[in-house]
């Protein structure tokens, strides 16, 4: 298919633009690698490390670099605030308070500072985005049903880009990359053998299988799905980041569904974590009995 | 064409300093490749003029070894002369300054390629090292946002904190002796000169965005012109310009390449340490001048464990290649193109067969995983797959002899190289080098090449518009996401390794710029 005309609705206004940076971390990403627990799963590692020694003994002399590496860690992820507006807040609190601002994912059961306007769209947007996309896949061999609708797939990306860029503001951007490295140097912990096997003892293989029975041992809740929250947070972070670079034009939105490969394992991982199986509700609905849900406003 | 239909994305912010740095570093490694073949050839030459007058003359002679043909030095190993080579070179130089010069660039060559071979394995280490933090602001983003011009004073200062850091930072390698003043010049050079093609010898402000990014940009098209294109008739360089290969003698076309590479400054330092202690013609002293061994073994106490970044894109992307050009579609209003793209295509992936072979690919696999200099220096010297030394060049048209094509293609896969690391990777730029480079000879179905002759004009703009990476700005393209996907996975990869020793947060922070402290 092709579409001689370039239509686009971007290029039409001339509205102000917020640019992305390149080396952009997504909090989509933090989110959905905190629902892991993984920040409470390595405080209580850390309040063992520095009270006693029956979970782990690390000499001074041949840990050494062990200990520096804990410890470092342990200041850069849970810090002590600096400012005594920051400590009025709470630093934890802040991060929670980014997802509710960003994607309207609010934990009641948490107390933080909320912010009166927030994406409560978000997530009712996103689902619209992916069960378009996955009807547009599954009908894409058919010869007779052809679902796809790049027009109205436009319009979500358009709307989903302009909402996400407008709630990323102040110290958003800056915060979400402090949070990040933060959150990779506690999987890199996961990964480092001599603390995990060797200090710990702990012999499973795979970031989330360690994360669970770390959790097991320190008496930490630590979900089941966690190696799809893994997966997802990455596939989604990919996806948002594509959604927030780009300019979309239909030719563009149509050239969305080729990614095939990527749809199905974000949709999978979602299924895991959400309860929501698009592929499925693609394979049951039609266009007009259950249409894409309309924006709240 | 119209504008609107070239996607190259010109923003400077998209466009990656490492990548870049790396590229550059690259070329002007192949650079010191081709003046070690020019070198050689003129060791040769002399050493073939000596050989027929000395058998003119029945007193001498007995001794020289045969060398009847130019090539004959190269045939054995243009990296290592053998031991009679350089006993006959000792006899014929001592004395004949040619000679002198010839031998001396060639073993500067050999020793810069051995400094250069870390910038391709470890390039974020150069480019920390050469990157100066003065009061938290990088000194080459914004300090001097308000004038044209650098100002003289800043310029002083930066060039001499980085001395006394790379000197800190040598002391500290090799167990706290200073190394000797003129290896630490030497040392010092190379990495300002490392990358930057500029070659101004304090104007090093910077690599990155500095402000003399467009008379880079100009130099590097120039050479990539020069080493690639040489057997081409229509040079992509600028009009006018005498390109360095039809520079005549050797010495003109070397400092041509080293001008243009920006490597001069650093052969000028070089030279004059090596020539310092020696009297006047004296070919043995030079033989065994400790320079080329302790200039590569300080610089080699500077780097740890390598992240081989530009491995990486490397290894990530040239095997998506041949993919990326069959799923490419000629713009929607260009009928004559879209007849064609099928030849094209098949242009194209003859060119990729014969240049992107399993076992080049391997080899960068094999990099990527141990990552050290040496290995670099083996994967991307090229000489010694040149069976004779007219191979760099391709023969024109005119004088296409079957025999004497580069069987290996080695020149190909090595601008499919550059073209890898380029910011934008635009399709129709190594579609257009693939079909000059077959349009003159040596395309084995003459059917495909014929449909491409005039007068259907091949317009590879159009015939296979869009970039390597940016699937998304054509309408049938495909694995947009796959491909952002796996690029995000590889730098989380990087900043993981960096995050997987104590003192590793630091350097995160620095790099990813975060000013936010809680």
């Amino acid at each position: 298919m092709k579409y001689t005309t370039n239509y686009s609705m971007n290029s039409s206004m001339s509205s102000v633009d917020i640019k992305v940076t390149k080396d952009k971390s997504h909090p989509i990403w933090l989110y959905y690698v905190e629902r892991t627990n993984i920040t409470n799963v390595f405080r209580s590692l850390f309040r063992s490390f520095l009270t006693t020694d029956t979970d782990m003994s690390l000499t001074p002399v041949e840990d050494q670099d062990l200990v520096d590496l804990l410890t470092e860690t342990m200041n850069y992820v849970f810090p002590y605030e600096r400012s005594t507006i920051t400590r009025g807040l709470g630093l934890e609190q802040l991060r929670w308070n980014i997802y509710q601002r960003v994607f309207g994912y609010d934990d009641k059961l948490k107390a933080f500072p909320r912010s009166p306007t927030a994406n409560s769209d978000f997530h009712a947007l996103q689902e619209s985005i992916f069960l378009n996309i996955a009807r547009a896949i599954w009908t894409k061999e058919s010869t007779f049903q052809k679902l796809a609708d790049p027009g109205s797939l436009l319009e979500m990306l358009t709307n989903m880009r302009e909402i996400l860029l407008a709630r990323q503001m102040n110290t958003i951007e800056g915060a979400s990359k402090y949070w990040a490295i933060g959150f990779h140097r506690l999987r890199k912990l996961l990964d480092n053998k001599r603390l995990i096997k060797d200090r710990l003892g702990i012999t499973v293989i795979g970031e989330d299988q360690i994360l669970i029975a770390l959790g097991a041992k320190f008496k930490v809740p630590v979900p089941k799905n966690t190696l799809y929250l893994f997966d997802l947070a990455e596939r989604m972070e990919t996806t948002l980041l594509q959604i927030e670079r780009t300019h979309w034009t239909i030719d563009q939105a149509q050239a969305l569904y080729n990614s095939e490969n990527h749809w199905k394992l974000l949709f999978n991982a979602y299924y895991r974590v959400w309860g929501k199986d698009f592929m499925q509700m693609a394979v049951h609905s039609f266009p007009a009995t259950q249409p894409t849900q309309p924006i709240r406003r | 064409m119209s504008s609107a239909l070239m996607f190259s994305d010109l923003s400077l912010e998209n466009k990656d300093q490492i990548q870049r740095l790396g590229r550059r570093t690259y070329l002007q490694f192949v650079t010191l490749d081709y003046v070690i073949l020019k070198e050689i050839e003129e060791i040769n030459n002399i050493l073939g003029r000596q050989k027929s007058t000395a058998n003119t003359s029945p007193a001498k002679g007995q001794k020289s070894t045969a060398y009847t043909s130019p090539g004959s030095v190269l045939a054995t190993n243009p990296y290592r002369l053998k031991s009679d080579v350089v006993a006959e070179i000792i006899n014929v130089g001592e004395g004949n300054p040619q000679m002198i010069k010839a031998y001396s660039n060639y073993m500067i060559a050999l020793t810069l390629q051995r400094l250069f071979s870390y910038g391709l394995i470890d390039t974020r280490r150069i480019f920390d090292l050469k990157s100066v933090l003065i009061e938290g602001i990088e000194l080459y983003s914004d300090s001097d946002a308000t004038k044209d011009t650098l100002d003289e004073t800043v310029r002083d200062y930066y060039t001499e904190i980085l001395r006394k850091r790379l000197r800190e930072a040598m002391e500290k390698a090799n167990n706290g002796s200073p190394v000797t003043a003129n290896v630490d010049d030497i040392i010092v050079q190379a990495l300002l000169s490392m990358g930057d093609l500029t070659d101004q010898d304090t104007d090093i402000l910077l690599e990155g965005e500095s402000l003399d990014e467009n008379s880079q940009a100009r130099k590097e098209i120039d050479l990539v012109s020069d080493l690639f294109e040489q057997s081409s008739n229509a040079s992509t360089g600028q009009p006018h310009r005498v390109p360095c290969f039809k520079k005549g003698n050797t010495e003109a076309i070397v400092s041509c390449y080293l001008e243009l590479a920006g490597l001069q400054t650093l052969f000028n330092i070089f030279n004059a340490y090596l020539l310092d202690e020696l009297p006047e013609g004296a070919i043995e002293g030079l033989v065994n001048s400790p320079l080329f061994n302790t200039v590569p073994s300080a610089w080699s106490a500077l780097f740890g464990d390598a992240q081989p970044e530009i491995i990486d894109i490397l290894v990530g992307l040239l095997p998506t290649i041949e993919d990326r050009f069959r799923t490419s579609t000629p713009i929607a209003n260009s009928e004559t193109q879209g007849d064609i793209q099928y030849e094209g295509l098949q242009v194209m992936l003859e060119f990729l067969k014969r240049t992107l072979t399993p076992i080049r690919i391997k080899e960068l696999q094999d990099l990527l995983e141990d990552p050290n200099g040496n290995a670099a220096l083996v994967t991307f010297r090229s000489l010694a797959i040149l069976g004779t030394m007219s191979d760099w060049q391709r023969p024109k048209a005119s004088t296409a002899d079957p025999t004497k094509i580069d069987k290996t293609d080695r020149l190909g896969y090595l601008k499919l190289i550059h073209w890898c690391l380029t910011d934008e990777k635009e399709l129709n730029i190594i579609f257009d080098y693939a079909y000059r480079y077959y349009i003159e000879d040596g395309f084995p179905n003459k059917k495909h090449i014929k449909e491409l002759q005039p007068p259907i004009a091949v317009i590879p703009a159009a015939m296979f518009p869009g970039s390597l990476e940016l699937y998304d700005m054509l309408p049938g393209g495909g694995m947009l996401l796959d491909m952002n996907y796996r690029r995000d996975q590889k730098s989380k990869e990087i900043l993981e390794t960096r995050l997987a020793k104590a003192g590793g947060i630091e350097s995160a922070l620095n790099q990813a710029h975060v000013r936010w402290y809680p």
